[in-house]
């Protein structure tokens, strides 16, 4: 998987292309590492992601938790609809929707990217 | 196919009853041969349509207990309470196989046949037994087949907490979670409390665990053989937390404490503690740091999970059958025909008058008299098809009683009187559990050993006798053992030990043994609940207070206990007493009511408003409804009084004024309602407005408490 930090005057993004599984889980790691000791607030794409599983989302929601602790703040670009995503994190009941329960989430940066990404992100 | 199918299952559900009752009998009466032929016919026709219907293996089981019969009625062997034993079980099995969502061990079955055989064998003349050698081998066992095709659902909880090594395995979780949804519709938690922060996370380790809850009509192997290859680096738990083969008279479900308790997140004393402050357990919980969020969602998950199950099964299960003496169904055909011609008449006299022809009063009044007669009857018609008799309830509580005895160790006989009478059939299904825990609950706390009872001068053997017996608009059912009776002082020490009564509050003894229908009271019984479901006291209490019935105990020391329960005929209609406060109308069950009249200032003692009414002299407590109601509307100048009784409480209620008789159809109140205690229900009336049915239960409760 590809994974490149870009800094620009507005904000820093983090770009990820490819699979997110457990071969690039490292990777992954280092960079948010890298990403939140640097920049107050970091936004992911992940438009290009093509596979997701669970050391990803455990990165995530470990990455949600570390720029709490340091006061800063990480999130989900919602202008791009990331199926593989939105399916694993569903599948892997870090998010649900169930018509009786209403929606519950064990991890903001995913509820926040689902909840944006179905008001009316990019669909694509 | 399904229909058919349907129609053997209820069919062999009833001669499955009849079986085990017959058997019972047999064990006291070995020599009736009229028994032994009842079962063996039984039996004879379980495997016949059994084989009808596909149920090739029931067929094939029954056919060599049937053998057994065939030896009992020649007289070949004779009975014993063994034979009783292997009997009994071998209808236990076949029910299993019939009605049992998992797949039955063919083991358990063959180990049935072996015991049977055991006592054909040496029976059997030398051609009989060669005659079976050559027979072609039995066929394959069809249960899953079976099972497929009319499995009830199943409810299950899979937790499964992969070692940290997990992913390095080679193993994945999404395809087995995925696998899961051929199954049914997941639900599934992910607990994320265990990740750690970047710096900390070894990002290629599993952290997570998850919880499921599924609901399918496969048995537990099949979820089993999901995660088969991934047993060996991971702790799986696969529990059943709900079951279609068990009928539920509530959609109420466990509560978040005893569900994270059963999880395996908080211990017993957590629990108790956490309960006594009367707050949200989940807050509580989640305030003290004792469970993470994760656990607190998925406990509340679950709970909303299977209580939706379970209210989706109750509209499934109210369309079950329920089978009609012919007689009755005759009776209804004929009073349609009678509103027919009825109808007829009321159709010319309409044309008449658009005719212009006069139509007198006197005729109208006719057709009106006529079709008040023939609603009243269609009424008690149709209502009387859905009253069944308690028979068999009854019937089955002498197996629960046998077993219990014999699992405890006491000698219990079991009287049964009154099982003629007849109930609504919804409120004969919802009886069920509770009745049998009440039984069980007299059985293993009422009752005393046989040596404890001879010490206190009793017979050995202990009797639970149920009755049952109309009064009025109601049926008492009554449990009744001749045990220890209970103790007010243990009552009371466990009451205030549980935070329920405060030290000092004086309560008599009555109002002490009603504590243990209180919420919290039997807590560790209910975690270790004998009858596996969890069902306390309390929750007897709710389940027949949801039947607006009502649960009275009675006690004396060494003579024992009689629990009675007093339950309305049917849930659908009664004759109510329609009243009016302010511009509502309330709907009051009319064989509550005992006497209607003015309400003048001297009933009130010394002509002072205060809490009793004097009644001809007798002190009776009064409610106003207008204050309880709040109603604001202008005070009619004459006001009127409806005494009502409810057990052995009597009660003034004070409306605006007395209406008149009202057959009231019953509709529930919404769920956003529920909340109003002193309303059972509304109906709509004549006018199209809605009326509220009291709860005079509820009342008489309020004025006793004085709350």
């Amino acid at each position: 998987m590809d994974i490149e930090l870009q800094k620009n005057t507005q904000e820093t993004r983090l770009v990820c292309r490819g699979n997110a599984t457990a071969e690039a889980a490292s990777e992954v790691r280092d960079v948010l590492l890298e990403a939140l000791q640097l920049e107050p607030a970091v936004m992911i794409d992940i438009a290009g992601v093509k596979k997701v599983d669970i050391t990803f989302l455990q990165l995530l929601v470990s990455a949600e938790r570390t720029a709490k602790e340091n006061d800063k703040s990480i999130q989900i670009d919602p202008s791009a609809y990331c199926d593989a995503l939105i399916k694993s994190a569903m599948r892997g009941g870090f998010y649900r929707e169930a018509e009786h329960l209403g929606s519950s989430s064990t991890s903001t940066i995913l509820a926040n990217y689902y909840t944006q990404v179905m008001q009316g992100g990019d669909r694509g | 196919m399904a229909d058919q199918s349907e129609y053997y299952r209820e069919e062999a559900r009833e001669l499955l009853e009849l079986i085990e009752q017959k058997l019972i009998d047999l064990e006291n009466q070995p020599e009736d041969t009229e028994l032994l032929h009842a079962i063996f016919r039984a039996f004879h026709t379980i495997k016949g349509s059994g084989s009808m219907f596909g149920y090739d293996e029931v067929a094939g089981f029954t056919h060599e207990i049937e053998t057994l019969f065939d030896y009992l009625r020649d007289k070949r062997i004779s009975s014993n309470k063994q034979i009783i034993d292997i009997a009994l079980a071998a209808k236990d099995h076949i029910s299993d196989l019939i009605f049992s969502s998992e797949t039955i061990d063919p083991a358990a079955g063959e180990s049935i046949l072996k015991s049977v055989r055991s006592y054909l064998a040496p029976q059997r003349s030398s051609s009989e037994r060669s005659k079976e050698s050559t027979k072609q081998p039995a066929p394959p066992p069809v249960t899953e087949s079976v099972a497929e095709n009319d499995a009830l659902e199943t409810t299950f909880r899979i937790t499964i907490s992969p070692q940290r090594e997990f992913f390095l395995r080679g193993a994945k979780v999404l395809p087995l979670l995925q696998e899961l949804e051929a199954l049914g519709t997941p639900l599934i938690f992910a607990h994320t409390g265990e990740i750690p922060a970047l710096e900390q996370i070894d990002p290629e380790l599993c952290y997570t665990s998850w919880t499921i809850l599924l609901t399918t009509t496969k048995n537990r192997n099949a979820i089993q053989d999901i995660f088969i290859f991934v047993e060996d680096y991971s702790e799986l738990h696969i529990n059943v937390i709900d079951d279609a083969a068990q009928l539920d008279i509530t959609s109420e479900y466990k509560r978040i404490g005893e569900i994270l308790y059963e999880q395996g997140y908080v211990d017993q004393e957590t629990v108790e503690s956490i309960m006594k402050q009367k707050e949200r357990f989940g807050e509580v919980a989640m305030k003290q740091g004792v469970v993470s969020k994760d656990a607190i969602d998925s406990a509340l998950g679950e709970q909303q999970y299977v209580r939706e199950v379970r209210r989706q099964r109750q509209q499934l299960q109210s369309g079950t059958t329920i089978r009609v003496k012919s007689e009755k169904l005759d009776d209804l055909v004929n009073l349609v025909g009678e509103i027919v011609t009825l109808q007829a008449r009321l159709a010319q006299y309409t044309e008449s008058a658009r005719d212009g022809d006069r139509v007198s009063v006197a005729e109208l009044e006719n057709v009106s008299e006529n079709m008040d007669r023939l609603t009243s009857e269609l009424r008690e018609n149709t209502m009387d098809i859905r009253m069944i008799p308690l028979a068999e309830t009854f019937n089955s509580f002498h197996r629960l009683v046998r077993d219990l005895s014999a699992e405890l160790g006491k000698e219990v006989e079991l009287v049964t009187s009154g099982a003629e009478t007849e109930l609504d059939k919804n409120i004969i299904d919802a009886l069920n559990d509770p009745l049998v825990h009440i039984i069980r609950n007299s059985i293993d706390h009422g009752l005393e050993s046989s040596e404890e009872r001879q010490k206190a001068g009793k017979a050995g053997s202990g009797t639970v006798s149920i009755s049952a017996e109309h009064s009025g608009a109601n049926v008492l059912i009554r449990i009744k053992d001749d045990g220890q009776g209970l103790s007010s002082e243990k009552i009371r020490k466990k009451a205030v030990q549980r935070g329920i009564i405060s030290k000092d509050s004086k309560l008599s003894d009555r109002e002490l043994y009603s504590l243990i229908f209180s919420p919290g009271f039997s807590t560790t019984e209910t975690a270790t609940s004998v009858s596996g479901r969890g069902v306390g006291m309390d929750v007897v209490k709710r389940n027949i207070e949801q039947l607006r019935g009502k649960v009275h105990i009675d006690s004396q020391p060494n003579l024992g206990t009689t629990i009675t329960l007093t339950i309305p005929l049917t849930l659908s209609i009664i004759d109510g007493l329609l009243v009016s406060i302010g511009l509502e109308r309330y709907v009051i069950n009319l064989s509550a009511v005992e006497e209607c009249f003015e309400l003048t200032p001297d009933l009130f003692p010394k002509g002072q408003r205060n809490e009793y009414l004097s009644i001809r002299g007798e002190i009776v407590p009064y409610i106003d409804l207008r204050e309880l109601f709040a109603v604001q509307a202008a005070v009619p100048q004459f006001r009127e009084i409806t005494v009502v009784k409810a057990g052995e409480s009597k009660v003034a209620l004070i409306v605006d004024s007395i209406i008149g008789q009202h057959q009231t159809v019953i509709k529930p109140l919404n769920a956003a309602l529920n909340f109003i205690q002193e309303v059972s229900g509304s109906t709509i009336l004549g006018d199209g407005t809605i009326a509220f049915i009291l709860d005079i239960n509820k009342l008489t409760e309020k004025i006793s408490t004085g709350v």
